[in-house]
């Protein structure tokens, strides 16, 4: 995002809809005007399609025209724009949405989302997104179709494809995973663990199937571990065709 | 892609906080799905939700819409398109689930909140559960109603700073708490925001700024 200093009157209008407070004002030349922080500023365009600027001083990049890092941040802070690799819209995948149709989490399975950087804007490194993904990668499956396995050099590993990468600031990137029920209290463990030394918060999701007697397969898991699930869940309720099954 | 999973608030504060999902399954039923979603986004829309969108379009609030939201949406509805509808009471959810139902349009449907709540009124098959916020939680808000809020937007774009801005604006007498909540609301581009919610919410806060 590039703000016009030769439009800009330095309202202030736009600097609290940032999420990540990337829009400053400052004096330069005997001007004061909004400048961006491009570290900070994660490409969600609030700015630009909501705040709406009384001097029209807002002039985005178009995704296509943006250098790769701007881009990858655009593609990991919009709710709308459709990844080219994966042509799903967000940040992550169907995962347990479509899950009576694809039968992507079986009984057995436990799923891993863990939203890094959410909430609130405090947003994530991909170096702290890495740390994670190292962690848990022994124990775990990555989704593929998931945006940030994209950025994986291997899924066995859990490293990134480039060194570059590690430094740049997302909204939030969703790690998401799969392992077996029996080894999805180590893996939490380890999550629990590494978190504890990363430079942002994480919100933890579990996806599982739900078991004829209504329980959900991850409380299991959950008593082993002693943590409480929130009461508030996504729940799939199995309308979907061709359904695979209750059972 | 877990945008609605993990609203904050109380037990009695999320009875009041349903989202109904619907959308195709890529490979699998997309193909064709365009007509099936728009019947879709006709059940959510006949029971009044206070707020609706799609996910690759916009929601009923986000600035722009010059026509009435729900006939844009319908307009630009497509196999891909990801439907939401929010409303406050699970009485509700019910009536659009059973129509959902009756309807079989072979899409699937999630409902996001409470789940012994939903457990009521349907039968669940997969769930994604929020077990918390780890990490460095020092960096999250100090007002547990902003908090509230801007995780009603999971995609974060619900500004902590707007909302105390909007907040103090509402104390000042300059806002009303409605006008505050629209805004808010536009900021969350797929329509998951419970602006019904939000004003609740902001009334709680101005006590507190």
């Amino acid at each position: 995002m590039y703000i016009n200093p030769a439009k800009c009157v330095a309202c202030t209008h736009c600097v609290p809809y940032c999420p990540t407070s990337a829009i400053q004002i400052v004096s330069e030349a005997g001007r004061t005007f909004a400048k961006i922080d491009e570290d900070k500023c994660v490409e969600c365009w609030i700015c630009y399609r909501v705040a709406r600027c009384p001097k029209d001083a807002f002039e985005p990049t178009p995704p296509e025209k943006m250098p790769f890092v701007r881009r990858l941040k655009f593609f990991f802070a919009s709710a709308t724009a459709v990844w080219p690799e994966t042509g799903m819209a967000g940040r992550g995948t169907e995962e347990m949405k479509t899950n009576d149709v694809t039968g992507r989490f079986k009984f057995g399975e436990i799923g891993f989302a863990l939203d890094m950087g959410r909430p609130t804007g405090v947003g994530v490194r991909v170096s702290d997104v890495e740390k994670m993904c190292k962690a848990i990668a022994p124990y775990v499956v990555f989704e593929m179709e998931n945006p940030v396995t994209k950025l994986l050099i291997d899924p066995k590993t859990g490293e990134v494809r480039s060194p570059e990468l590690r430094n740049v600031y997302l909204l939030s990137a969703v790690v998401e995973a799969k392992t077996s029920k029996e080894l999805a209290p180590k893996v939490l463990e380890i999550v629990r663990e590494v978190s504890k030394e990363l430079n942002t918060v994480i919100s933890v999701g579990l996806v599982c199937r739900v078991k004829p007697d209504g329980e959900p397969e991850a409380y299991e898991v959950l008593r082993q571990v002693g943590i409480e699930p929130r009461p508030n869940m996504k729940i799939n309720i199995g309308l979907g065709k061709p359904f695979v099954g209750w059972e | 892609m877990t945008h609605t999973l993990h609203r904050q608030g109380t037990y009695e504060e999320l009875k009041e906080d349903f989202i109904v999902l619907v959308m195709s399954a890529k490979w699998f039923n997309d193909k064709g799905a365009a007509p099936k979603l728009a019947e879709a986004l006709k059940i959510l829309n006949k029971y009044s939700p206070v707020n609706t969108g799609d996910m690759t379009q916009a929601s009923m609030y986000r600035a722009g819409f010059g026509i009435k939201p729900v006939e844009k949406l319908l307009q630009g509805c497509h196999d891909r398109s990801i439907f939401h509808g929010v409303y406050t009471d699970l009485e509700t959810v019910k009536k659009v689930v059973d129509e959902l139902k009756a309807a079989d349009l072979g899409m699937s449907v999630v409902i996001s909140g409470l789940y012994n709540e939903v457990k009521k009124i349907t039968r669940p098959h997969t769930v994604n559960l929020s077990i918390g916020i780890w990490g460095k939680t020092e960096l999250l808000p100090k007002h547990e109603e902003v908090l509230k809020i801007c995780t009603m937007c999971g995609h974060q774009f619900v500004s902590r700073h707007l909302v105390m801005k909007l907040a103090q604006d509402v104390k000042r007498g300059r806002i009303t708490a409605e006008e505050a909540a629209e805004v808010m609301a536009a900021c969350c581009s797929c329509g998951i925001f419970n602006p019904v919610r939000a004003i609740k919410l902001v009334n709680q806060l101005i006590q507190k700024i």
